[in-house]
């Protein structure tokens, strides 16, 4: 196996980008990657998009390596359309492709003005329109609901309570505080989110991540690098039992489990050996239930851990630039800003919000409502 | 599709049978002759054992409450008039589960366990979607 380093990334402030196209996102981001990994789009012979609502193109990676210049030179050219596992699914895809020979440098690319350029009841239908079309749609389930249904059967099992999932909407405002490109940055008290509106109940708004805009990229590749080498050393993929939400059985098995065991044992860690701990908090839920399925707690636990995390009484970073909820949620780019994040933390470049010296980072994505499973561990070398 | 018609299933060869049932006011499930389990929604092969010998069963329609949530901001027009609404994943006594509207409850009255029974809401001459009531 051949080297394989994350070299490059970029990413736009989340938030309102009035007047950008998702294309132009793509290729501001696309250029910037390439520039702060030291190469050139000429360079580039492998490209990953994640997919646009905006522009809903069938060859979407294409699409945008024609817009870019770059399309005749590609030795591969695809979208993945994992909803919230895409990003961490791609970076496992392109170190494979750069570390098989197939492709020496690899773009993934992702931009969508979800917030400016589609209307917010538009938005709001389009992912209403993701259930499924004779079970679930009729009944009109909005897209938090799955995750409502999820939340609420959390409450039955476990008694956990709103003020704990709330403490999950806080710890990321705090970090969100310390980033500069993130869309919220105000002060948030456990009691404003519990103050807001009810959405889908349990679920409150400010439970639910926002809709923005934004653009991220990164590139992967085997050229060398002036700076850290930052790669994936372990990595799963898995999937829960259903896709659809009426589908779903039991809180026992979502998926993350298996992915993230596969990325521990190929990497020889474990989870109290990371030091920098990312997870997919579309709702403050997933979250409960990522950090137990990653090993991170047992089962039930997670309200106890959270509040560990919210007290700083734990010892790893847990999504320090801000997470979804209050860094930011713009679509197909979402899951791309922890991988991110987790490079120049590991670079030592996080400004306000760097870690003392972290040499390990694990990123789980988590797609449609937590069924598609992608989980990376990256290292600093 | 208005924004103020109601959504309505979009049937084919898998789900016919169970909407004109519907329509009658019968609940249908499908009951797999090779591995004897019932499934749902309803398709062209058992998921469990992918055997296409299976059966259409009428359901009793009885069942109880898995987990719930109150839909309080409408997905699209037709819903803005219905908001707030109580969605629930139903277990139904033949041992399977679907997800449906529940209907004459209050949120404070849902709980896990709460035993329901089917009722059918009319959306046009060709649909009634199942929802369930609370057995009083």
């Amino acid at each position: 196996m051949g080297r394989a380093i994350i070299a490059g990334v970029a990413d736009t402030p989340l938030g309102k980008l009035p007047g950008k196209g998702s294309m132009q996102l793509h290729l501001e981001m696309a250029y910037e990657a390439a520039t702060d990994a030291g190469i050139g789009l000429q360079d580039v012979d492998g490209v990953i998009t994640l997919g646009s609502r905006a522009d809903p193109y069938s060859r979407h990676g294409c699409a945008f390596a024609e817009a870019a210049g770059i399309i005749g030179q590609l030795r591969y050219c695809d979208t993945k359309t994992g909803s919230g596992s895409s990003a961490a699914s791609a970076l496992i895809e392109a170190t494979d492709l750069v570390a098989h020979g197939r492709c020496s440098t690899m773009l993934v690319v992702a931009g969508e003005n979800s917030l400016t350029g589609v209307m917010r009841d538009q938005a709001v239908a389009n992912m209403s329109a993701f259930r499924h079309k004779q079970y679930e749609m009729p009944y009109g389930l909005l897209n938090p609901t799955g995750y409502a249904l999820i939340a609420q059967r959390y409450q039955i099992e476990f008694g956990a309570t709103d003020e704990d999932r709330a403490k999950v909407a806080v710890i990321m405002r705090r970090n969100a505080m310390k980033n500069p490109k993130a869309q919220f940055q105000e002060p948030l008290a456990i009691d404003d989110v519990l103050k807001s509106p009810v959405i889908s109940s349990p679920l409150r708004k400010l439970e639910c991540s926002p809709i923005t805009d934004g653009g991220a990229a990164f590139i992967v590749t085997n050229r060398p690098s002036a700076r850290p080498a930052v790669q994936v050393i372990g990595a799963g993929r898995a999937y829960a039992p259903y896709d659809h939400i009426c589908q779903l059985r039991d809180l026992d098995d979502f998926g993350i489990a298996r992915a993230t065991k596969q990325a521990c044992d190929q990497a020889g860690l474990k989870p109290s050996d990371i030091d920098l701990v990312f997870v997919y908090d579309c709702y403050t839920i997933t979250v409960f239930i990522q950090l137990e399925e990653m090993g991170f707690c047992g089962r039930g636990e997670a309200p106890k851990l959270v509040d560990d995390i919210y007290h700083g009484r734990v010892k790893f970073g847990f999504n320090t630039d801000g997470g979804l909820l209050s860094h930011g949620h713009p679509g197909p780019p979402s899951g791309m800003y922890a991988i991110i994040e987790a490079v120049r933390q590991l670079r030592g470049e996080a400004g306000e919000r760097q870690r003392s010296n972290p040499r390990h980072a694990i990123i789980n994505g988590n797609g449609g409502i937590l069924s598609t499973q992608a989980t990376v561990i990256i290292e600093r070398g | 599709m208005k924004m103020s018609e109601p959504i309505l299933p979009i049937t084919n060869e898998d789900s016919k049978s169970f909407w004109e049932a519907a329509n009658r006011s019968k609940l249908l499930y499908q009951l797999c002759g090779a591995c004897a389990k019932p499934f749902f929604f309803p398709r062209s092969r058992c998921p469990h054992c992918h055997s296409e010998k299976w059966e259409w069963r009428e359901s009793c329609g009885r069942g109880t409450v898995y987990t719930y949530s109150q839909v309080c901001r409408a997905p699209s027009g037709y819903f803005k008039t219905k908001v707030p609404y109580i969605v629930a994943m139903v277990d139904l006594e033949e041992g399977y589960r679907m997800l449906a509207k529940c209907v004459d409850v209050s949120l404070g009255e849902m709980r896990a366990g709460l035993p329901v029974s089917v009722a059918f809401e009319r959306l046009n001459d060709e649909f009634q979607l199942p929802v369930f009531r609370p057995d009083r």
